[in-house]
Order: structure tokens, then sequence, then C-alpha cells
């Protein structure tokens, strides 16, 4: 319908003669007014009818003036009472379409409507102009090229033209929209469909609790259009969203197909959280279980005024998600939208699969280290066993891989690649889109359903992920006055992967002691985990950790499954055109479930003797024990409220209050027993062993929150919008729990004042926008202010017999029961521009957010007080940063076809500092005043000791029991050498030290990096010609530093433990010795960046990564078929790939580890060892019918 | 015409050995002569013994670290004779295996390897081999 009155107005404003408006009110007419011209007496009657005026404006004695009064009058009547004694007469059509000419007009208005059909012979063409969603076009200039013959399109899109030749072009123009020509061969109907390249200004944007024109905009509001999100082979519409707009950080998860994301909007809100609300049609919903192509546009709320009336939660903003409703009066339309392709890890699985270089390695790292061998067995020969295999890619009957031992064990001497043992390259998916739009008059529906299927990266024990989702939106206008409006939608995911629980846990164990001279199973087919006591390691070699014998039983299982129903209602009473009253309730309920069985895994090490895992050598991993817990996810929401639109005049009025409650309840469970009778049947039912496991919780809470905005516009030009919140959330205690939160914002369309006229012809639009507001953060625990009971048995020193441990309560850490709302006061001036008729667009924002009260632990107590202090609201924070984006949009006419294209980037940048908090010696490890979030503090270091000499004398004059080579003091040769790390004594102390840790007596230290990322950036760009169309979109962080932390595996190889099974090809080229001194890494040692205080375990700047990245994060390129269009409407074909390459200087020191994972923690703290991103490569058709 | 096109040719005939120069030849990597076996016979019988000899025809560059040199069968692996037989080149730039029991029938591969360590880990690997024919059942 939106489409329909735009295409009205526009047809008003460009058609010579015509104007044209429309309604959407329908029923008999009730409607009174006095003294007013026709003129205005006709757009008076649309407002409260459903009929729509067609005239020529030059009519004579359209500002004459008339009165009327009727009360429920028949349309009929209603005109034939308004037009009586008049100079006009009218035609009345099926389509309500009132045509209004003059009296005596012999063709009764038609040539008003321009498809006055050509007399001429020759051959006829007719047909209808629509747009992209097949809506027809009103007033379409319809022209034969090099003749004067030119029709207009009518109020359905029709055309009609006369006396044609083979051969004639027809071209197509009209105002927003990309030309068009069609060459004419025969008489026939030409349907023809125009690209819209409207400028944005005209959009109407999704705002809190309604919508609005975007040039009336005052708040910082960005906007993704279904267009950038719709149709890419992404799991869900979260990681579509991913870098859509630069004031939204996206942090994907660990990439797996279950794998959730954390969304930010510009930067940190609080030291707690700062999640900004994502509202799905106006209830909380996580947006990796939204169908990316239900979505109609995504309004990111970024300062306070903007997001003022949803109060408590949209402190750190909101993200509005709309999906797509039917449309009036079309017919149905189905669409299709089929892909299948694969997908691949985005780093390199080039690890050393050579048994020699690999044990090699790893070998010497430990000799460095200790001057002992880890793998004690291989020795000279075994060296020259594996220097033998050295070029074997398979296994030589000569020298084989495995080669048995006098007592009936095995020695391994291959060259086996464990990461593809692992892992596989190539992942199919299949992603299956079905919609169904369309709508009578008073009825509209769009109905949808997708099926997506992806085979995840396991190898051995594949993981595959489903999920099926549904949408169905009803839209009734039951009567004039009344509307109800029904969005249902189910989600269904169901993740099936093997492994122990948690899959962070295999990434961290199954590469450990996996040397590629191994082998996964013995000849005889078993297992392989441990091996013989002196074969091959007089230490405990645990291959994979367990996860390759748990991966070849292929039993070891866990199934996550989630199902979310929404269920929502609307109703909408309008009993005038200006007044709204909404009701809404919705009703949101997610089950998320996971079942994990274990149990022991058989592995041989001697020839016919099987052993276990766990039963043999006790690893909780491998008990015999299924787990099930689940939760269950309520949320009522319930919104009432009236919209008012009054206009008087040049005054315009926009005001909506209302209310807003929310009630949510979380239950969780979970249940474990041991001992199970089957090994294939997974149910508590048939255990026999005790519970293990049995957890109850219950969390609580309520919202209540009432709310107001006023939007005031003169003649457009200024623009002012008041809000306010007043919230009230269970979260607190009682006289603690209710907070107002006022904004207000103000915006100046400079471009519209009479002085601006002579620059319009370049310069189209300008406007000033600035806001101020504050809102609250209620991102706390939900009983933070209430002591907790919990019960325990864990003291082993307490029985009544001996035995058994007595059960205990305890009482909680004390609580301060004043908490309440931090509060989160933004300060934005915004900018918006356009040039040459807004085909060039800029959009800018500068802000500050000041955190006041936020929750953290307060002031020191004396010890005596004998429990951690009570958390209260007293720290603060201040967010500076800015937003630009700039885009360009245009069309023009190549080799006689329209050329549409589109460049656009967009940039981003933010930095927070703690303004306040309670640590007035500045203690490092904790907030200070001053400091700027995400700082890493660390060492500088002057490269490597290039010779013994050199090292000596360093260690001659520093004091040698440091805190960074405390490794020197071990070791086969004592005392730093050549190759290892020169870190700068910058305090002179002639020691390297942190000093106290205090800011100003931080000893060696100082701020080498911040890991926060910095400059997010986005550019895209677009074309179109016959019919080929290719969009690619990149997204990027300038700046974001990661210093690898101890247990970052993969990162470190050898320099973390003398077993990693991953070592990188190509991993030595990068370490120092005496023939490569320009080694990045240090002289071969191992453990040096596991170990406390060791060169590599310590933040320095030289092994401070930069993981700032630029990536393509979608191409996609698409041919339109001109075939078969009696049958579709629509038949693209296409090609489209996600993540396609990244560009990043964190490349040039690893391959193997994508710049957005390396952050990530797995079982450790920023680890990076995580499932990792994938790209995909996908082909796909859409058919519309 | 064709005068200019002689030069690029000769040009390029005259570059492209230079092309081919790899890291190989800069190392100096030793050149080795074919095993010779001894005592030579046409057929062997299960239970002959025999010696193999390799002699070191070019020396190794001054680059080269340290080598190892040693011999193997195709059969070795199931037994427990020699795991490798590690041997050194003498001062006739001769390296001579163990004695060597033949003990599996049909066509037996005779190896010589050898695993020259050059700087920055850019190590050279030789494998040259012999296969003779052995009559008889395995022992």
């Amino acid at each position: 319908m939106k489409t329909n009155i735009i295409s009205k107005l526009r047809f008003a404003a460009v058609s010579v003669a015509v104007a044209a408006i429309s309604s959407a009110s329908m029923a008999d007419v009730t409607v009174s007014f006095s003294r007013i011209s026709y003129r205005k007496a006709m757009e008076e009657i649309q407002k409260v009818s459903n009929l729509h005026f067609f005239y020529n404006t030059s009519l004579k004695g359209l500002d004459n003036k008339v009165s009327l009064s009727v009360k429920n009058a028949s349309e009929r009547s209603a005109l034939d009472r308004l037009f009586a004694g008049s100079q006009f007469d009218y035609t009345l059509k099926s389509d309500n379409t009132v045509v209004v000419y003059q009296k005596g007009d012999s063709t009764k208005g038609e040539t008003t409507n321009n498809v006055k059909e050509q007399k001429d012979t020759g051959k006829k063409v007719k047909g209808v102009v629509t747009d992209e969603n097949g809506e027809p076009l009103v007033g379409v200039t319809v022209k034969v090229k090099n003749s004067n013959k030119a029709v207009m399109t009518d109020l359905d899109g029709n055309y009609s033209l006369n006396d044609l030749k083979k051969g004639d072009v027809v071209e197509l123009s009209y105002v927003g929209y990309a030309p068009k020509t069609v060459k004419i061969e025969d008489s026939g109907s030409y349907n023809i469909r125009l690209q819209e390249i409207a400028s944005e200004l005209d959009d109407v944007v999704v705002v809190g609790y309604g919508s609005q024109k975007k040039v009336n905009l005052t708040g910082a509001v960005s906007v993704v259009q279904a267009k950038d999100l719709n149709g890419r082979p992404t799991g869900n519409a979260a990681t579509a969203l991913q870098g859509a707009d630069p004031s939204l950080n996206l942090t994907m998860g660990s990439g797996g197909p279950d794998s959730g994301t954390t969304l930010n909007i510009r930067g940190a809100t609080s030291i707690n959280s700062s999640t900004p609300l994502v509202l799905v049609d106006g209830v909380e919903m996580d947006l990796t279980r939204v169908n990316a192509n239900d979505i109609e546009s995504v309004s990111i709320l970024k300062d306070a005024s903007a997001a003022a009336v949803y109060g408590a939660k949209a402190s750190a903003g909101v993200v509005l998600v709309t999906t797509k409703s039917g449309q009036n009066d079309t017919r149905a339309r189905v669409s299709f939208d089929l892909k299948a392709g694969w997908k691949r890890q985005t780093t390199s699985s080039e690890y050393m699969s050579s048994g020699f270089w690999q044990m090699y390695v790893n070998e010497q790292s430990m000799l460095a280290n200790s001057g002992k061998r880890f793998l004690t067995e291989y020795q000279e020969n075994e060296y020259a066993q594996l220097w033998m295999r050295l070029d074997d890619k398979v296994e030589n009957p000569e020298r084989p891989w495995a080669v048995p031992t006098p007592d009936k064990h095995w020695m391994f001497y291959a060259n086996y690649d464990w990461y593809n043992h692992y892992f596989r390259k190539n992942r199919p998916m299949q992603d299956y889109n079905v919609s169904i739009r369309g709508g009578s008059k008073k009825v509209n529906y769009y109905v949808s359903g997708r099926a997506y299927l992806e085979d995840g990266m396991f190898n051995i024990s594949n993981d595959k992920f489903k999920s099926f989702s549904f949408r169905a939106k009803l839209n009734a206008d039951l009567t004039s006055w009344l509307r109800y409006r029904a969005n249902v939608s189910y989600f269904n995911s169901h993740y099936d992967h093997p492994g122990y629980y948690d899959l962070d846990n295999f990434f961290y164990l199954a590469q450990l002691h996996t040397y590629a001279a191994f082998l996964p199973t013995n000849p005889d087919g078993t297992s392989v985990f441990q091996f013989a006591p002196g074969l091959v390691s007089t230490g405990s070699v645990n291959v994979g950790g367990g996860y390759n014998a748990m991966m070849n039983h292929g039993k070891h299982k866990t199934v996550d499954r989630k199902n979310e129903v929404l269920v929502k209602n609307t109703i909408e009473i309008q009993p005038f055109k200006w007044w709204k009253i909404i009701g809404e309730y919705a009703y949101l309920f997610l089950n998320t479930t996971r079942e994990n069985r274990t149990m022991p895994v058989p592995f041989s090490r001697t020839e016919g003797v099987i052993e276990y895992v766990d039963r043999d050598y006790n690893d909780a991993k491998f008990s015999d024990k299924f787990y099930r817990n689940m939760t269950n996810t309520s949320r009522q929401t319930i919104n009432a409220y009236m919209e008012f639109t009054p206009s008087f005049g040049s005054h315009n009025f926009k005001a909506t209050v209302g209310f807003n409650g929310e009630i949510y309840r979380y239950l969780y469970f979970k249940a474990g027993r041991e001992d199970l009778l089957s090994e294939d049947v997974n149910s508590l039912t048939i255990a026999t062993g005790n519970p293990t496991e049995i957890t109850d919780k219950i969390n609580n809470s309520v919202t209540y929150g009432y709310f107001g905005r006023i939007n005031y516009d003169y003649e457009g030009k200024y623009l002012v919008e008041v809000s306010g919140r007043y919230d009230g959330t269970s979260r607190f205690a009682k006289h603690h729990r209710w907070g107002f939160f006022p904004s207000a914002s103000v915006g100046w369309r400079f471009s519209e004042e009479n002085f601006f006229e002579p620059l319009q012809p370049i310069w189209s639009n300008g406007k000033l926008r600035a806001s101020y507001g504050v809102l609250g953060n209620q991102q706390v625990g939900f009983y933070d202010y209430i002591l907790e009971m919990s019960t325990n048995n864990g003291n082993n020193n307490v029985t009544f017999d001996g035995v058994d441990k007595i059960y205990y309560a305890k009482v909680s850490d004390p609580v301060a029961d004043d908490l309440t709302w931090e509060k989160v006061i933004t300060y934005d001036i915004g900018l918006d521009l356009g040039f040459f008729n807004n085909r060039l667009g800029f959009s800018g924002d500068l802000y500050i957010r000041d955190t006041k009260d936020m929750l953290t632990s307060g002031a020191q107590l004396p010890n005596v007080y004998g429990a951690k202090v009570p958390k209260s609201n007293c720290a603060d924070l201040r967010t500076k940063g800015f937003e630009i984006s700039v885009n360009w949009n245009d069309s023009f006419s190549l080799l006689g076809s329209p050329f549409t294209y589109s460049v656009g980037a967009g940039l981003g940048d933010q930095i927070t500092k703690i303004t306040k908090f309670d640590n007035p010696e500045k203690i490092l490890g904790k907030h200070y005043v001053g400091e700027t979030l995400g700082e890493i503090w660390g060492y500088r270091v002057d490269g490597l000791f290039q010779t013994e000499e050199e090292a000596k004398a360093y260690q001659a004059q520093i004091e040698s029991a440091t805190y960074v080579h405390n490794g020197m003091n071990s070791g086969p040769d004592k005392g730093l050498h050549a190759g290892d790390v020169k870190f700068i004594d910058l305090n002179g102390d002639n020691a390297i030290t942190p000093g106290n840790s205090k800011v100003g007596d931080s000893g060696d230290r100082v701020i080498i990096g911040n890991k926060r990322p910095r400059y997010n950036y986005n550019f895209r760009g677009s074309l179109e010609w016959k019919g080929i169309d290719i969009s690619a979109f990149f997204q990027g962080v300038g700046r974001c530093h990661w210093y690898p932390m101890n247990e970052s595996r993969t990162f470190w190889g050898p320099y973390c433990r003398p077993y990693m099974g991953f070592v990188p090809e190509g991993f030595l080229d990068q370490v120092w010795t005496e023939d490569n001194p320009d080694g990045y890494f240090p002289r071969l040692r191992t453990y040096e960046a596991y170990s406390s205080k060791r060169s590599l375990n310590v933040a320095n700047d030289r092994y401070l990564q930069n993981v700032s990245y630029l990536r393509l994060k979608n191409l996609t390129v698409g041919y339109t078929l001109p075939v078969w269009k009696n049958i579709f409407s629509e038949l693209r074909v296409y090609f489209s790939a996600e993540n396609l390459a990244y560009w990043s200087p964190f490349k040039k020191h690893t391959k193997h580890i994508d710049p957005e994972t390396a952050t990530k923690s797995g079982v450790k703290t920023g680890d990076g060892n995580v499932y990792g991103f994938s790209k995909s490569f996908t082909f796909g058709v859409n058919v519309t019918f | 015409m064709l005068k200019t096109t002689a030069r690029i040719l000769l040009m390029l005939i005259a570059i492209l050995p230079l092309g081919s120069c790899d890291d190989e030849d800069n190392r100096g990597i030793p050149g080795f002569s074919e095993i010779v076996v001894s005592p030579a016979k046409d057929v062997y019988e299960v239970g002959d013994q025999v010696t193999c000899t390799i002699r070191m025809t070019s020396p190794a560059g001054p680059t080269l670290k340290k080598a190892t040199y040693w011999w193997y069968t195709s059969w070795w692996f199931k037994s427990t004779e020699y795991p490798v037989d590690f041997q050194e080149f003498n001062e006739n730039n001769e390296c001579v295996s163990n004695t060597i029991t033949l003990t599996e029938p049909g066509d037996v591969k005779l190896y010589f390897f050898g695993r020259l360590e050059y700087p920055n880990y850019d190590w050279e690997k030789i494998e040259i081999s012999k296969t003779i024919k052995v009559k008889g059942t395995a022992s």
C-alpha cells in the first residue's frame, strides 16, 4: 500500500496536469467542512473514505468554495452533494477512482488518464509498468524513441501504444527509477518492470512504536535494507547483518553452525553489558533464529533520542527488525530462492604432515628447554626411519608407516595429515526458501518457509546442522476503523555433533600428541590412544586427548535442539484519520535441549588387547554417562499505545503515548546419570548408576514502562522530538525500581529554506540534527539485590557417619539493597546531506555517551569485614565516537540499456575511557580513572639477540632474576642466548619488571595496544545491466590488537607445548636461527609461550598481533533470464559467495587463524581454539510466479 | 625481424640455465655413483651374503653442516637384523654396508639413504636404490 501511495504522489509531482491522491480508508462517508476549496474538499473526503480523486489541475473552479456535511452517506451520495451546482461532473469507477472533469467535457476526463489510445494503424502494444515488487507505477512516461509519440501510465500502470513498427524502441522514464528501453518486435503485451533508484529520503523508517519519513528523523538512526540481507548464503540474520552499518559491532561466536553472535552499537555502554535491545516485529528475539530472507528492513537506533521510548533496555541502542508483510490489491506472488553450495574454512589447512619434520620440531623445542627428549624412543634410528619415508604421501609397502614389534606392539613412522583427518575441506550446504505474498483490498498475507541444511567440518563423525523456519503474517481491515494483524513464527534447529559436551574441548585437546608420525588406527583397525610403556615415550602420550579414539568409536554425541514459537496479535483502532490506538500481545516461547552421551572408548597398543579410555585411564570425559538439560524461556510482551497525527496548517504533530510490559520467565533443568545399559540408547531411565547432577534454576523478571513521544515539524523545515519513558524493573529492590528517562532532539532542514533555492540543482538536501537523552541500563543480574542461599555437600570434614558428607546451606556474598539503574546520557549531533538530486548522499554523526553509576564492586573494605565487597552504583565511563556514510546511486543508458549502479562506504569509530572508579592507586588489572577500555599493557622489545656476545652483555647489565626470562634459569644451557627476545629496560633500573603494576609505577610495561576493534568500515558496490547484476560488499576493522594467550596453541605451536599436532606448514621459516637472523619467532624453545614469566608469555610489542582486517563479505553475480515471461515474473540464476577472502597484517605470521576468531575464548580465555569461520560458495535460482 | 627473434632466442637459451639454477646447486649437493653389490651375481640365492658399496663422485658444498648415511633393504622392517645400517664414507670416498644376508626371494631393493643438513632447515634427502633378483624361499 505504501508503494501505491508513494507512486501516486509521485505521479502528482511529475505529471503535467494530473493530481492524484489516495487514501487507505473505506466504506461510507462521514465528513463535515465549511467553505473550503474543491481542491481541499476532495482531500478531506479522501481522508475519510476509500475514494481516490483524479483530476486535471488546470480545471476551472477548483479554488471555488464549497461546504458539505454528511453522516454515513454512501460514496455516490456524498459525491453528488459535493459537486451539485458546481462546474464539475464526475465518473466513479469500479476501483473507487473518481475522475473529475469539467461539465460538458465529452471525453468525461479520459484525456486526464493520458491513456488515450493512438488511432494510428500498425503494431499495437500495451502492458503494465510495475516496480520491483510488482506494484503498478502511475505516470511513467512511455515514449517511442525518435518520435513525439508518448503516453503515460494510468492508475493501474497500464499503457497502450499504436502504430509502431517492428524495431521501434520504447523508452520508459520515471523519477527515481532507472530508465529502460524495450525493442518492439510485434504487437502484443509488454509488461515492464522498473528498478528503483530513488533517494532514500522518501523512505519510511521504522522507529520505536511507529514509523517516520527519513527526512523527518532527528535522532541517529541507520537503516539496513532488505536487499542487503536477503538472499545471502548465511545461516541466519545475525551473520548477514555483520558490517552492514559502521555503528554496529557484530562479533561472531566460535564460527560453528550453531554458534551465536554478540551485537554492540557504538562500543561500550557499560563495563557490565553493552548489548543492544533487538526487537523483531516489536518482540525481543535472537537474530540467530530469524530468517534473513524474511527481513524487510532493519533500523538501528543509536542515540538516546531514537531509543528513548524503549527505556530500560535500550541504553546500548536498539535494533529494530521488521519482517515482510503482505500487500493489498496484489495477486499472490510465489517466490522460491533455492541455493546449494559448499563451505570451507576461511583459513589455511596446510599443516606439517611430515612425520620427520613435525617430530623433529617438537623434539628440538623440548631439548632446548630441558635438554631432554620428550619422546625418548625416537632416537637416531627412528629419525632415519622417518627420513626414509619423508616423501611418501601414501604408505610404501617396503617401509610401512606402522611397523610391528616383536612383542606385538607397533612403532609409527607415518606422514599423516591429522588436520585433514579430523576435518573435511568442503562441506555441503543447502538453503531452500519459499514465500507467498499478496492480498485483496482488505486483507493481505505473507507466508514464508525455509529449510537450511549444513554439514559441519568434522570428518570422521560428521556434525550436521539443520534449521527450519516458518512465518505467517496476516493483516485484515475488519472495518474502516478496525484492523487486525497476526504474526506467527516458528523456528526449529537441530545440531548433532560428536565429542564431549562442548566442542571447544575438542579444539583444545584433539591436536595434542597427534604427531604426523602417528596414525589414528593400528594396522588391526583399533584406535590409537597410548603406547606400550617405553616404546614411544616415557611421558604420558594421550593421542588427541582421547578424541581420536572417541571419534573412531563414533558414539559420543551431543545433540542441541531449539524450538521457538512466536504468536503476536495486534488490534489497531482508528477512530479518526489522525488518531490510532494500538494494542499488541506477543507470546514468545523458546525451548532448548541438549543431550550428551559419553562412554569409555576402546583403543589398543598391543595386538589383540583392547583397553578403554576412562575405564583404564580414569578420564571423566569418557565415563559412561548421559546428561539431558533443557531451558524453557517465555516472554510475554504487552504494548498498548496511541498515535495522534493532527496538522494545523503548516504545523504538523505526531504524538505517541503508551505502555509496554514484559514478563520474562526462564527455567533451567539438568539431570545426569551414570552407567547406562546400552551404548546406543540414550536415556536416563536405562541408567543404573547414581545421578551425577540434578540442577534446577528459575529466573523471573518483570519490566513495565510508560512512554510518550511528541514530534513536531513546521513546513518540514524545523523538526522537534521530545520523548520520555518511566520505567520499572523487578531487578532492583522495591524503592529503587522506577526511573524516568527523558530525551529531546531537534532538526533543521536548511535545504528547505528559501535562501537555499539557488543551490538546489546541486545541493538537494541538508539537515542538521542534535539530540540529548538519558536512558537507564538494567542489564544486571536478576537477583543482585537479594541474598541467595544454596546447598552443598562439598566439605569432606563434616560427616555424621564418618563416610557420607553432610549437606549444608550457605548464603551468598553480601549485597547492597540500594542498587539501581545505570544511567546512560547521550549527546549526538548529526548532518545529512544530499547532492545532485540526492544521487550523492552523506550522513555523519558525532556523539558522546556518558554512563553514570555503573554497577561494580564498591570501595575496598578492611579485611575484618570478612566477605566480598558488595556491588554498588559507583563507576562512570565516557564513550566518544563518530560515524560517516557516503552513497552514490545513478543510472544511465549504456548500449541502449539502462546501466544502474551504486557505491557506498561507511566508517565508524569510538573510544571509551573510565571517568570514575574506586581505584585511587590505579592498580593495573582493575579499572582506573583515565583507562581506555581494552588497553593492553606490555613490554617493549628491541628485536632478538643476534649473537651470544650480545646476549651475554645484556645479561650482565640486566638483573637476571627477571619477570620475562624465567626460562633462562633452566634448561641445558642456562642464561640468555642468541635468538632470545631482547626486552627494553624502559625505566633504566637494570631490570625488566612489571614494577608495582600501577599506573606510574608499571616497571618497564607501557600501553602497547588495544584489543577493542577500532575504525569499523564497509564499502559496497552494485550494478545492473541487461539482466546481469553484480554486487560486492566489503567489511573491515581498521585497528585491533591481540596478544596471543598462553594456550593459543595454533599460533604458538611448539612454543606453547612440545606435542602440538597442528604445526603450520612453513613454520620453520619464521624461526630464528643463526642462518635465519630475520626469523620472527625466537630460537625454538618450548613452553616459552605457555609457562608464566617467559619471553612469549608476557605481553610485548614484538608479538602483539594486529588483527585488523578487510573482508570480502559477499560477492553475488546474477543473471535474470529473459525467457518464459508468461510463466515467471522473475527467473534469475546467481552465484553468491560469503566471506570469500580477507586481507590482514595478521596473515604475515599465520594464515591458520582468522583474525576475527583469534580473540575468541574456547576452553581458556582468549585461546582462539574454536570452530573457526567459514566461507561459502553457493549457486542459486530465484523463481517468482 | 628474424635477426631480432634469433637474438631473443639466444638470450633465452643463455638465461634459461641460470633460471634453472636452484638452491640445490648453490648448496653443493654431493654426487654419488651407482650401488655396487658384492659379490656380483645375476641371480642371488636366499641365504647369500652381500655387501653394498657406493662412491661419492663429487663432494658436498661448504654450507653442508652435517651428513648422515645409512643402508636399508626392503624387508628389514620385518626383521630385527638392522633397523638401519648407519655407515660413513671412508678416505676413498666409499661407503660400504655391513654384510647383508638375503632372506627374502624375489626382486629385492637395496637402498642407500642420506640426510644432508644445510642451514635454515633446508635439508636434502638422498635415496639411491638397486634391485637384485633373489631365488629360493624365505628363510
